[in-house]
Order: C-alpha cells, then sequence, then structure tokens
C-alpha cells in the first residue's frame, strides 16, 4: 500500500498537471484560431499572454476537472490490466474516454450547450481527448511497480 | 394585491446618494406564474403576460390573474431551457388592429430558431396567428435566443436575436442572424432602407451585428435613440446605444471570459467597433430594460433601468444625454432575479421575476 501511495499519487498529480496544461494551450490557440478565421489580426504578444492567462484561469478549471475523472478512469484501467497487459495503453485510453466522458457529461449539467469552447468542434474534442491520453499515458509509465501482491503491476 | 411589503425609508438616511430610489414600496400584483418573461400593458388596464414555458396569461385590470391561458398560440414553440416563449408586444395601432406579437424558440433542441408571429387578441384567444419571421440558421442547444422587440416611431420593428451561444463566431458575420439586432415591418419582411439592403455579403433584415445575447431593447421617444443590452459571458455585461450598420465586437471584443476562465479575446475595444456605454464586470446578467418616463417617480425620469438576473436586483443607470453620470442598485432586497422592467402606464416601475413561482410586481413611491 506503501508503494501505492508513493508511486500512484505523484504519478496522478503529475498526469492530472500536464492535461491540465496541454488542455489549456490547446483552448488558448483554438480562440485564437477562431479570431484569426474572422479576419483579426494577432500579435506574438497575444498569443503569449493569451496561453499564459489561460494557464492560470483555464488550466485551474481543467485540474479540477481532470483529477476527479482521471481517479475514477484510472481504477478502471487498473483493474482492466488482468485482462489487457499493455499498460501504457490502457492508461491512455482510460484518460482519453475519461476526457471524453466528462466533456459531455458538463455539457449535460450546465446550461450552455458546450460548456468548453474548444470543444464545440470533434476536432477540439479530439485534441483534449489526446492531451488526456498524453496525461494518461505519463501516469501508467509513471506509476508502474512490481510488487506481486498489487493488481496495479 | 395579495402581498404588500414596505421597504425601509432608513435608506433614505442611512444612503444619502440613495434617497431618490429608497423611498418606495413594492406590492405583488400577481404570483404563481412560472418563469414570467414579458409584459404588455393593454389601454383598457388589462395586462399580457409571457411566460416561459409556452405560455400567454391575461390580468384583469383589477389584477386578477385568469386562470386559463390565452388560447391560439402556436404549438411548435420549443420550451426547454432558455427556450420557451419570450416577448410579447403591442402593435402601434393596437385599438384598432388588436395585434400583438409574439417572440418564441420554434423548433427542436438539435434545430430550432427564433420564431417572430402575430394574432389578433380578443376574449382570452389570438385569432389568426401566424409566424411571419423565423431567424436562420437553425442552431442546436437551447441557450442565446435574445427575443425582446421594440417597435420604432415607422412602425418597424426590432427584434434582438442571440449567438446561440456554441456559434459566436456568426456574430461578426452579418450574413446570418446570429448575435444580431433585426429590423422588420409587420409583416415579417426587410424594409427597404435596412443597412444592408444592398449588400449581398449581409442579410436584408440585419440592423446590426456583433452582439451576444441582447435581453432588453428600447427606444427613446425624445432623442430617438434605442439602448439595448446584453449577456457578457463571464463579465462583459453591456448597455449600447444601438445605430443601424454598427459591428457592436461580439467576440472579437468583450471585457468578459469563458464560464471555464478561458479567455475569448485579447481586445475590449477595437476600431470599426461600437464600444459599450455601460459595462459590468463582474457580471449581473441583465435583463429587460426600461428608461423611466412615468410621474409617479419624478426624480427617476430620463434613467434607465435594467433587470438582473444573477445580480438579483435592478441596476439604475443615470444619463445625461449618451453619457452615464451615475449608477445605483434598487431592489436588492427582495433577493428574486428580475426578468423584466417595464415603466406601466400608471408610472410605477413594474418587474417580473424569473422563477417556476414568478410575480409581477409594482414599484410605488412609499407615500
Amino acid at each position: 500500500m506503501k508503494h501505492l501511495l508513493f508511486k500512484c499519487l505523484p504519478a496522478w498529480v503529475l498526469a492530472v498537471l500536464i492535461t491540465a496544461v496541454l488542455t489549456s494551450v490547446v483552448q488558448s490557440l483554438a480562440n485564437l484560431q477562431a479570431l484569426q478565421a474572422m479576419g483579426v489580426a494577432l500579435e506574438p504578444v497575444h498569443w503569449v499572454e493569451t496561453v499564459a492567462l489561460d494557464l492560470v484561469g483555464f488550466g485551474a478549471f481543467m485540474a479540477v476537472v481532470t483529477a476527479p475523472t482521471f481517479l475514477v478512469a484510472f481504477m478502471v484501467a487498473a483493474v482492466l490490466l488482468r485482462w489487457i497487459p499493455s499498460r501504457g495503453f490502457v492508461f491512455a485510453v482510460a484518460g482519453a474516454l475519461g476526457m471524453l466522458g466528462v466533456v459531455m457529461l458538463l455539457d449535460h449539467l450546465t446550461p450552455p450547450p458546450t460548456l468548453i469552447a474548444a470543444t464545440r468542434t470533434w476536432v477540439g474534442t479530439g485534441l483534449f481527448m489526446a492531451c488526456a491520453g498524453v496525461g494518461g499515458l505519463l501516469y501508467g509509465l509513471l506509476s508502474r511497480f512490481r510488487d506481486p501482491d498489487l493488481i496495479f503491476d | 394585491m395579495k402581498k404588500l411589503t414596505l421597504l425601509s425609508a432608513f435608506l433614505v438616511m442611512v444612503l444619502p446618494a440613495s434617497v431618490n430610489a429608497a423611498d418606495y414600496r413594492v406590492e405583488t400584483v400577481v404570483e404563481g406564474l412560472e418563469h414570467p418573461w414579458s409584459i404588455a400593458f393593454l389601454p383598457d388596464g388589462s395586462r399580457l403576460v409571457t411566460e416561459r414555458v409556452g405560455r400567454l396569461r391575461l390580468i384583469d385590470p383589477q389584477g386578477q390573474l385568469r386562470e386559463e391561458a390565452i388560447a391560439g398560440l402556436p404549438d411548435d414553440i420549443h420550451v426547454g431551457g432558455q427556450a420557451g416563449l419570450k416577448d410579447v408586444v403591442l402593435a402601434p395601432d393596437f385599438e384598432q388592429s388588436a395585434e400583438v406579437f409574439l417572440t418564441y424558440a420554434c423548433g427542436t433542441r438539435t434545430s430550432n430558431h427564433l420564431c417572430l408571429g402575430r394574432g389578433e387578441l380578443s376574449d382570452n384567444t389570438l385569432s389568426n396567428f401566424e409566424e411571419i419571421f423565423r431567424t436562420q440558421p437553425a442552431k442546436r442547444g437551447s441557450a442565446h435566443y435574445g427575443g425582446r422587440m421594440v417597435f420604432l416611431p415607422d412602425d418597424t420593428l426590432l427584434l434582438t436575436m442571440g449567438d446561440g451561444f456554441d456559434y459566436r463566431e456568426e456574430a461578426q458575420d452579418p450574413s446570418n442572424h446570429l448575435g444580431t439586432t433585426l429590423r422588420l415591418d409587420r409583416d415579417g419582411q426587410a424594409p427597404a432602407d435596412n443597412p444592408f439592403i444592398n449588400d449581398p455579403n449581409a442579410a436584408d433584415e440585419v440592423y446590426s451585428y456583433g452582439h451576444r445575447n441582447a435581453q432588453g431593447l428600447i427606444h427613446d421617444p425624445r432623442t430617438g435613440w434605442v439602448f439595448s443590452n446584453e449577456h457578457g459571458p463571464k463579465g462583459g455585461d453591456e448597455i449600447n446605444i444601438i445605430e443601424p450598420g454598427k459591428n457592436y465586437g461580439w467576440p472579437v471584443v468583450t471585457h468578459g471570459v469563458d464560464y471555464t476562465g478561458a479567455r475569448i479575446t485579447p481586445f475590449t475595444e477595437k476600431d470599426g467597433m461600437v464600444s459599450p456605454l455601460v459595462d459590468w464586470t463582474p457580471s449581473i446578467a441583465p435583463s429587460g430594460l426600461t428608461l423611466y418616463d412615468g410621474e409617479l417617480f419624478p426624480q427617476w425620469q430620463g434613467d434607465l433601468f435594467n433587470g438582473a438576473l444573477a445580480a438579483r436586483k435592478v441596476q439604475r443607470v443615470m444619463l445625461e444625454e449618451d453619457r452615464v453620470v451615475g449608477e445605483e442598485s434598487i431592489l436588492e432586497e427582495l433577493g428574486r432575479r428580475i426578468r423584466d422592467v417595464r415603466t406601466g402606464p400608471d408610472g410605477a416601475l413594474y418587474l417580473l421575476t424569473d422563477h417556476a413561482d414568478g410575480e409581477v410586481l409594482r414599484v410605488v413611491p412609499a407615500n
């Protein structure tokens, strides 16, 4: 159990943070790209400033959303490891599907049709899933340890 | 009057800046309305009230709510989320024509529009009701319909249409109706002098564009100005003076950010885009709007009163010409979401509260 705490908890925290950062950058780029598509000229400072501000604002939101999502998704993935031995693959898919699930859940529970602007398109949703997949993969690799008593190996 | 609420006059002494606003009392005209959205005053002293759930109700001159809803409304009203029956406005020649105009969400959750229709009111029935205009394109989701109307002195009708929430970039494209103010004649057609009538890249009905979700719209007969308020996202609520052909900026310029905290744009102003008369950050969620011209509160004359949903109050905006010289929050003590604010023909300020047990409230001088 000690191994579980020392290996899994930091890996989960890191996976959440990485996913929050990546999705935040995707969100920034999506909004700025939408402005460009409307003919708005953007300076490099606009890109840098927006990415930085979103890391603080939107990144924090995504960390809060991703943390419980990964908790559930990785528990399910840990069980699936009994039948699917590819650890990185299983956690990456679990992360991606968890992200899809939480995006759909948020849209269902909140008044706006689509709460997260970048996920208004399937491309944006796919990129968010990919970001969560990276987080999941990272978790799978960092939380690997060998203990015959634990199913997480 | 079922309930009488006296508001404390001590605020007059405590808050000298609020002297003019604090000296009022609030009467409940009617309660038990399901999310009332708009009110119109009939010449005989009756009042029409829309309920978002798709009912039009009549309050008689004695203040009694008729139990049966008015019959004859369209059967394709889409109800859900923000969708449903919205504004009700009488034709300028109502006493002769008996015409009533309604806005409502129409269609389904996955494909819907804002519709404008009209019918003739008689004996608790809207007869000959017909849809005369439908915004395009169809949108998915039950949010951001705008839906507020006002007649101009030339007998044309201004109508606000929201950006549909998921389609905010469309507000910068006047070739469609999303995120616009529209100007129509009484048959739902674009008047020949509309600002984009000869522009092949814009819809004929568009009067102004670059709006998010305008739910307050009034015409000031003294100056000819049209005032509109609109919901910003998280922050960036606005009051604007609407001029034909102008771009009001959304979503290229705003003081707000997405509900998630994401930055929508780096810009709060830009050449070629009209800046708001008033900006509220954080948001108050502005709803109905009135320019007070009644006799009961002489000190309020010429001021804008703006309902607030999220902030649960009425925001008084004091004007000098087209300049804001002060603001004051009133009626916060009610703790109710204010959906509409109107100046009644009796000079009282009328409020609709946005609740499942919504009310029509009447604000009159304390003495």
